[in-house]
């Protein structure tokens, strides 16, 4: 796609999101956060500021302002703050210091519930994008820890550790990504994790975690094809590290057997003839 | 099991009937709380409602209504009579409300088959088909259901058959499934994976299909197919239980599945999923087990232990895993037993007694293989007292007697043995027991007892493995009393017939012996030739070219003994054999007093082997040793020092026992014996070799000999004899001790041990036994013994330049002695004639001189 190409599309989208804000602040006016308890209760009103401990929202008949509770919040339905389809356009338009600022206003008023935490992901992004490593790291550390029951914890989780993998810091990668594949509430995120987590295990050379990580991705998480093709080849591989040659061989025999047009298929092939080789020999 | 549900809509809709309609009475918070109750489930409060109801309201047109919830609410707290009682009241009181009758009979029957009434089930079911036309179809479904369960299976395809053949296909899931589930239960196993592929992969049953073929894939043993199937299994059900989760039995068996494909990473993985998400299954604790034995199976003993400390301290967990016990079998049947111990141990520790017979005997034997035999005993007699009646039992009690065999104790190893023997004749190792206790008998010297039991061992088990071995225990018997020609005789039969048995060349190395000591050397020569050629480069034959040499040494053809000693040498340079020859070759001048030949040989073979570091070295003490007996000390002392120097005090210098004999010997006619005591010390703090043992209880005895202590010398020498009854310094014990008696004045005690020499040894170096005894015969005045001591010198030994003419002159003195003047005068001729050389002469012709 050529770069005239782009800004054409840019462009035309820099019109569709102004007529999406101009449509969020018409609704806006009579638009309603609504926050359900624990208890069963509901509370409408519009949030208007948020703390590492609770919200404060501005109850609709704007007569008084009522502070919540993070631990008594079960969920909370709001609609997407204009400030929030701001930043994501100037974030899709590249203008992260921009789109920086303006997470920064979501998370002030959300805190770590609802678009709160998905603005704080996208500002620690942001920051990557800025080449400002150290701040996001810090912002995600901190988001952390400090909200550890935030619904997306596991994305922030695993952001973090995608940082330290790329610093080849497979140590702290691998913590992350080992709470992600073993706590994460979404499912969808688990495989990847797992699959990550292998990856970190293998190239710190502990091949016989990495090939433990491989399997759980074959074996649970057989569906997700992406990463169960790619995890059953490195698991071959972990088994010739282990040097569990037997294993290998049975291993990209089962391999070209299950995904016979995969792109590793040439390769398994290749390994097969070496390791028949080698067993003859022996 | 499958099991039809009551369909909740349709209960719904009774519900609602019923609630719709009396929502007109007065009783309308009655009826709204029951359809609260029967929602919760608390089917016993809405029995209790209405009851109440049923027996106000007679004659409520909402009666039949009430009378339906009620029965199910039975149906579902199992009470199927009272059930029954509704469903029937709704049948044969209001056949007029259509609808409400057909569930009702539907009920019936699910009750009658919930009872295991299949007959009327089905009579119900069939009562169903031609009443309500809109109820056929199930009806027939359940029907053949139950013609299953009553084990009816050909009624049961018959109808399903019928079904198939009216619309000339299954025309629904349902149908195709519960026919394949019957090929299933039919272990038809290829029919039911064939039907259950019918259901397509889309519909709601697949879930369940999934599930049903991995099992059967399970039950056939086809675990990569299970895997295939189960790993695709979701938690819902569509045909189960409500209350059954698919995924976790589905999870269940494909972590046994991989376990079974020997795929332990992937079982284990399973396994640790389901326990993450069915902490609460009944199945928790039979998958923790499943873990721990891929643990073992995988030998990864400390991330087992880890698991099963962290398992273990769930409540009720040690009283149902027995891993010490499982790790242990595991490991006994792996033949790891230092494994084994450790597992059944702690388990034998944590049941505090409440063990099976098999586990003791299981740690016991682990001891057993481990030569631990203290232990072993220890918990064999344990069983033996807790567990007699078990069938292990008579296994320890031969393991038992085995030990105390081992130890000595022959006595109770053949008390042992011989309840054996009597109580347990058909065990299958009786042939043992009974060679065991002839080996006891002969152990304890009851040489007819053994013969007698190894006689009745070849009439009793003539094909026994064990023929050979007793064979060549009968041998050495025979051997042991001396009877070489009746030992050879078996040892012959092992060695020619079972040529490939474990005992065949202990049999022939022990022919031989025989053959040698009958004086039938060129046989003993024969076999020892055998062995070293069909045995080239083993053990076994360097020993026969070891006796060869010997044998050779004993024939006087020194010719031939040097040769195959130096071949000896040339091809085990730094042997312990090799230096037991260098002395045979040191003994025998030194004993036949050819000292100057001796060390003449000695330097040709100190050039032979210069580059040789340690024999040569060691050939230098032999050397020396000959310079002291020919009373050269001066070079004697010379080459032990140079040896000292050379060695750096002897530290670097790899010395034979015999070595180390020739240097204390030499060190002591130099009044060294600080020396010699600071040599025997460094030797005696290293880990001394037995041949060092033997060498250094004759030098101590040697230096208190030199030392007049002659008792403290006796206990030395004594304990050499004692102690090593095979050693190659007994000669010089006895010697020593002989001369020690001697000095003491204790002829008698002198006399003893030179017999015992002459019992000892048939060679030259039995010579100087024969002498000294002879001489002591001629001091006491008996002189036909004296006389008889030097024709044994005389007749056999007529060469020996040393002991010839000495026996030649103390016979012709006791002839004399005897009155035999011309007898005397005759031996003096002879050995002036054949021993011209000797220093004797000149006082044998004195002697002469005197007789004429």
């Amino acid at each position: 796609m050529t770069n005239g190409k782009i800004k054409r599309i840019k462009f035309m989208l820099s019109l569709l999101f102004i007529f999406l804000i101009f449509q969020a602040s018409a609704d806006n006016a009579f638009s309603r956060d609504e926050i359900i308890l624990k208890n069963g209760s509901k509370i409408s009103g519009r949030i208007i500021a948020a703390d590492t401990r609770q919200l404060m929202l501005e109850l609709s008949n704007k007569k008084a302002i009522y502070t919540v509770s993070y631990k008594d919040i079960l969920r909370i339905k709001s609609p997407k703050p204009e400030v929030m389809l701001l930043a994501d356009n100037h974030f899709f338009l590249e203008d992260y210091e921009t789109a920086y600022r303006e997470y920064l206003e979501v998370m002030a008023k959300f805190g770590p519930l609802s678009w709160g935490a998905k603005a704080n992901l996208k500002a620690a992004e942001c920051l990557m994008k800025l080449g400002e490593k150290d701040r996001a790291l810090k912002m995600y550390e901190s988001f952390i820890n400090k909200y550890p029951q935030a619904a997306n914890i596991d994305f922030f989780k695993k952001d973090l550790g995608d940082i330290f993998f790329r610093d080849k810091d497979w140590q702290e990668a691998a913590k992350l990504y080992n709470q992600v594949a073993l706590s994460a509430s979404d499912n969808n995120l688990k495989p990847e994790a797992f699959y990550k987590l292998a990856e970190a295990n293998f190239n710190e050379g502990k091949y016989e975690k990495a090939l433990v990580n491989y399997l759980q991705v074959v074996v649970l998480y057989f569906k997700d094809v992406k990463f169960a093709e790619a995890a059953k080849f490195k698991s071959a591989l972990c088994y010739e590290k282990v040097e569990d040659n037997k294993r290998a061989l049975e291993s990209y025999r089962e391999f070209v057997a299950e995904w016979p047009k995969s792109e590793s298929k040439k390769g398994a092939e290749d390994k097969i003839n070496e390791l028949s080789k080698k067993e003859n020999a022996t | 099991m499958v099991r039809i549900n009551f369909k909740s809509i349709f209960i719904s809709l009774i519900f609602v009937l019923f609630l719709s309609s009396y929502a007109f009475s007065n009783s309308q918070d009655v009826i709204g709380r029951a359809q609260e109750l029967y929602d919760k489930g608390d089917y016993e409060e809405v029995i209790s409602l209405l009851d109440s109801f049923i027996s106000k309201r007679q004659k409520s047109e909402y009666l039949p209504y009430a009378l339906y919830a009620r029965g199910l609410s039975h149906y579902k707290k199992n009470q199927y009579a009272k059930a029954i009682n509704d469903f029937k009241r709704i049948t044969n009181n209001f056949s007029y409300i259509d609808e409400l009758c057909g569930d009702a009979m539907m009920a019936l029957a699910e009750c009658y088959k919930k009872q295991k009434a299949y007959n009327l089930a089905i009579v119900t079911y069939e009562q169903i088909e031609k009443k309500y036309l809109n109820k056929q179809s199930e009806a027939e479904i359940q029907k053949a259901w139950a013609y299953h369960l009553s084990g009816r299976t050909n009624n049961a395809t018959q109808a399903l058959n019928k079904m198939i053949g009216s619309s000339g296909k299954l025309d629904s899931l349902e149908k195709i499934y519960i026919l394949a589930s019957m090929y299933k239960d039919k272990r038809d196993y290829k029919g039911a994976v064939k039907t259950f592929k019918r259901i397509p992969k889309d519909s709601v049953l697949a879930n369940d299909v999934y599930y049903q073929i991995g099992d059967v894939a399970m039950t056939v043993k086809r675990y990569d197919k299970a895997v295939e199937f189960l790993r695709n299994v979701e938690p819902k059900t569509a045909y189960f239980s409500s209350q059954s989760n698919l995924k976790e039995l589905a999870w269940y068996k494909m972590a046994i599945a991989y376990y079974n494909l020997n795929k332990f990473y992937e079982s284990r993985i399973v396994c640790e999923d389901f326990l993450r998400n069915f902490s609460s299954s009944p199945f928790k604790k039979d998958v923790e087990e499943l873990i721990l034995l891929t643990y073992l199976r995988q030998q990864k003993i400390e991330a087992l232990l880890e698991f099963y400390e962290n398992i273990a301290t769930e409540p009720g967990a040690k009283s149902s895993f027995d891993i010490e016990s499982l790790a242990g079998s595991y490991f006994f049947d792996k033949s790891q037993y230092d494994q084994a111990v450790i597992f059944y141990e702690k388990f034998v520790n944590l049941k505090k007694g409440d063990y099976s017979p098999e586990i003791l005997f299981n740690l016991a034997s682990s001891y057993f293989y481990l030569e631990n035999y203290e232990k072993a005993s220890e918990l064999y007699k344990i069983l033996l007292r807790k567990f007699s009646n078990n069938p292990v039992a008579p296994q320890a009690a031969f393991r038992l007697a085995y030990i105390f065999s081992l130890q000595g104790k022959y006595e109770s190893s053949l008390k042992l043995y011989n309840t054996i023997q009597r109580y347990f004749k058909d065990t299958d190792y009786i042939d043992m027991v009974t060679y065991n206790i002839g080996w006891c008998y002969y152990k304890l010297n009851q040489n007819e007892k053994a013969l007698r039991e190894y006689e009745k061992f070849i009439r009793k088990f003539p094909n026994s493995e064990l023929l050979p071995t007793v064979l060549y225990e009968i041998g050495n018997v025979y051997y042991s009393q001396g009877l070489f020609s009746r030992a050879a005789d078996y040892y012959y039969q092992v060695a020619e017939r079972f040529a490939d048995s474990d005992v065949a060349f202990n049999a022939a190395y022990r022919l031989g012996r025989s053959y040698y000591y009958v004086g039938d050397f060129e046989d003993a020569l024969k076999r020892w030739r055998e062995l070293a050629e069909n045995n080239e480069g083993t053990q076994i034959a360097r020993v026969a070219k070891y006796e060869i040499a010997q044998t050779y040494f004993e024939m006087e053809d020194l010719k031939k003994a040097f040769a195959t000693m130096e071949n000896f040498m040339n091809n085990y340079p730094d042997d312990e054999l090799t230096f037991v020859l260098l002395q045979r070759a040191q003994d025998y001048f030194a004993f036949s007093e050819q000292y100057d030949t001796g060390i003449e040989y000695f330097k040709k073979l100190s050039k032979m082997y210069k580059n040789q570091e340690a024999l040569n070295q060691n050939i230098a003490t032999s050397l020396g040793r000959l310079y002291l007996l020919a009373n050269d000390e001066s070079k004697a002392i010379k080459i032990v020092n140079d040896l000292k120097s050379e060695t750096r005090g002897f530290e670097t210098f790899n010395m034979s026992a015999s070595s180390l004999y020739n240097i204390a010997s030499i060190m002591l006619a130099n009044n060294d014996s600080g020396g010699v005591s600071s040599l025997l010390e460094k030797k005696e703090g290293q880990v001394v070799s037995k041949k060092l043992q033997e060498v250094y209880l004759l030098v101590k005895g040697e230096i208190f000999l030199s030392a007049e202590d002659y008792q403290k010398a006796e206990e030395y020498f004594k304990q050499l004899l004692n102690d090593y009854p095979d050693s190659s310094y007994l000669l010089y014990a006895y010697f020593n001790m002989a001369k020690g008696y001697a000095d003491c004045d204790d002829t008698n005690k002198a006399v003893e041990v030179y017999k015992s020499i002459i019992s000892s040894y048939r060679d030259e170096r039995a010579l100087q036994a024969y002498y000294k005894l002879a001489e002591i015969c001629y001091s006491q005045a008996n002189y036909n013994d004296a006389l008889s001591c030097c024709q044994h010198i005389i007749v056999f030994f007529p060469q020996s330049m040393s002991w010839a003419p000495k026996a030649y002159y103390l016979a012709a003195r006791s002839q004399d002695k005897l009155g035999n003047k011309e007898k005397a005068a005759n031996l003096i001729k002879r050995m002036i004639e054949t021993c011209p050389q000797s220093k004797e002469i000149p006082r044998a012709r004195q002697l002469l001189g005197k007789l004429k």
